[in-house]
């Protein structure tokens, strides 16, 4: 399998606080990642990196080769926040209309996206209301649409499941298995630890920027659960 | 190298985002009333053969009046929205969104600059015609309005320092506090101007004269917005210009592109 996102020694300080100290991990392509970690671990410090949104000290990141610097990097992904928000006047059509242009998509190819997008994250209706009238739960769905608009090959979701009710975490767990059946390369930074456990290849747990485990999923937790692996790993004197 | 159909796509962006900024659409349509209301007040005081008469004797300097208001409100209403232009995004949580797409920032800043500049042109071009249609109409007087689209440019030139002066601060600085700062700035720039006007620069720094030497720095960094002023009100007065304004345009530019790229290097350094 081929490496589509590398990080080699990155370190990132946000004055004497070492947010990122010498990370390094590769993601292979078509695979789903968990980056886990408990609050303040550096895990959204490494998403906005890896989004070129935060400049780190030192070290390097890559996508498919071409290190995040450049702002084509960002043409091989595509990135919904924990919380996803756009100008409240727009629709989500317009929304998914504006991701496209910005992906330079051909004109010919956008309304057929669109539609395919909303259909796939079962967002049909309400497509013409304005955002400010949607639910949180519609919010996050043309989110989602987002992801899908210009095809990209790597898919970063930051902490998809807070906040969502179980039919929607649920709901999300199916859209992101499919999406991995369509071959997509999935990031997600999350510590909802039960779902990651049913979703992710590989992981790694980061706790004050430091890497303390990675690897491919099953190896590293050896028959017991996520929850007790990560907890070992995060509170050793407790365990 | 900047791509102009970013540029563009986060232009039209910025008009429609910005149209919808309920304290500028406000303050846009509350001055195109006054304007209005001041006209009907000045009709309803005078006799209309008053007016003719009024016109005749000041020829276009009524209209020039309000003109000249409406360029110093113009350039608040554009420090306002400079501000607003970056900061509004950053708040909202969009400008990470915008962002992590394939758009350089060096394009997402260029075209809010843009986007406001527009904005702000328009209700001027909007508001100034609105003036001498009115002028006319009250006064039975056609009134030429050709000094007013060459003044333009000067006005573009000085919406464009203003906008660029506030989205500066607005990265440093929230809401009111970045328009305070901004309109210091502007009036620092506007007393260095003033300061230069009767003194030779190269003079005043071989002097070491601590003012000078501050306001030195100011009147050759920045656009020289106080001399654009002066251009301005002279090419609404349609008093012949005595000397060539290349080098005032030439200056200007060379400034515009030299903040816009400290602009854009402090932005790209900026964590979001």
């Amino acid at each position: 399998m081929s490496v589509f996102l590398q990080a080699k020694n990155v370190s990132k300080n946000y004055g004497r606080h070492k947010a990122l100290e010498n990370l390094s991990l590769s993601v292979n392509k078509g695979q789903t990642y968990a980056l886990l970690g408990p609050n303040g671990a550096g895990k959204t410090t490494f998403v906005k990196a890896l989004l070129g949104l935060v400049s780190y000290d030192s070290g390097e990141i890559s996508i498919n080769g071409r290190l995040v610097n450049d702002p084509q990097s960002r043409s091989l992904l595509a990135y919904l926040p924990e919380k996803f928000q756009f100008y409240s006047f727009d629709t989500p059509q317009k929304v998914l209309r504006f991701y496209a242009r910005a992906r330079n998509l051909p004109g010919t190819q956008i309304n057929s996206q669109i539609d395919r997008a909303l259909e796939q994250v079962v967002m049909t209706d309400n497509t013409t209301k304005k955002l400010s009238k949607l639910s949180k739960g519609q919010m996050q769905r043309v989110g989602l649409a987002s992801l899908l608009i210009g095809d990209p090959g790597l898919l970063i979701l930051d902490e998809p499941f807070s906040g969502l009710d179980p039919i929607g975490i649920k709901e999300l767990r199916d859209i992101i298995r499919g999406l991995k059946e369509q071959g997509k390369t999935l990031f997600i930074n999350s510590h909802i630890l039960a779902e990651m456990e049913k979703i992710c290849d590989s992981l790694a747990v980061l706790d004050n920027g430091h890497c303390l485990a990675q690897g491919d999923a099953h190896d590293l937790l050896n028959s017991q659960s996520l929850e007790n692996f990560f907890y070992n790993l995060v509170r050793p004197e407790n365990s | 190298m900047l791509q102009l159909s970013q540029i563009k796509l986060l232009a039209i962006n910025t008009v429609q985002k910005e149209l919808r900024n309920k304290t500028i659409m406000f303050l846009m349509i509350f001055t195109v009333m006054t304007i209005i209301a001041a006209f009907a007040v000045i009709y309803a005081l005078l006799q209309n053969e008053d007016m003719e008469q009024m016109a005749q004797m000041f020829g276009y300097g009524i209209s020039n009046f309000f003109v000249g208001f409406l360029g110093v409100w113009t350039l608040f209403i554009s420090l306002l929205l400079g501000g607003h232009l970056v900061r509004s995004d950053i708040q909202e949580n969009v400008l990470g969104q915008i962002l992590a797409l394939p758009v350089k920032r060096s394009e997402y800043l260029a075209a809010r600059l843009i986007g406001g500049w527009l904005i702000i042109m328009g209700f001027y071009l909007f508001t100034g015609l609105l003036i001498f249609v009115i002028f006319s109409t009250v006064s039975e007087q056609f009134v030429p309005v050709t000094a007013f689209l060459t003044s333009l440019v000067s006005m573009g030139m000085m919406v464009f320092v203003a906008l660029l002066v506030s989205v500066f601060i607005s990265f440093y600085f929230p809401g009111v506090f970045s328009l305070v700062a901004s309109v210091i700035l502007i009036f620092v720039i506007l007393a260095s101007n003033n300061y230069f006007s009767q003194r030779d620069i190269l003079e005043v720094f071989s002097k070491g004269d601590g003012l000078g030497i501050f306001f030195g720095i100011f009147y050759s960094l920045f656009p020289r917005i106080g001399e654009l002023s002066r251009w301005n009100t002279s090419i609404l007065s349609n008093v012949e210009l005595s000397q060539s304004h290349l080098p005032l345009v030439g200056h200007s530019l060379v400034s515009y592109l030299i903040i816009f790229l400290l602009l854009n290097i402090l932005f790209k350094r900026k964590d979001l």
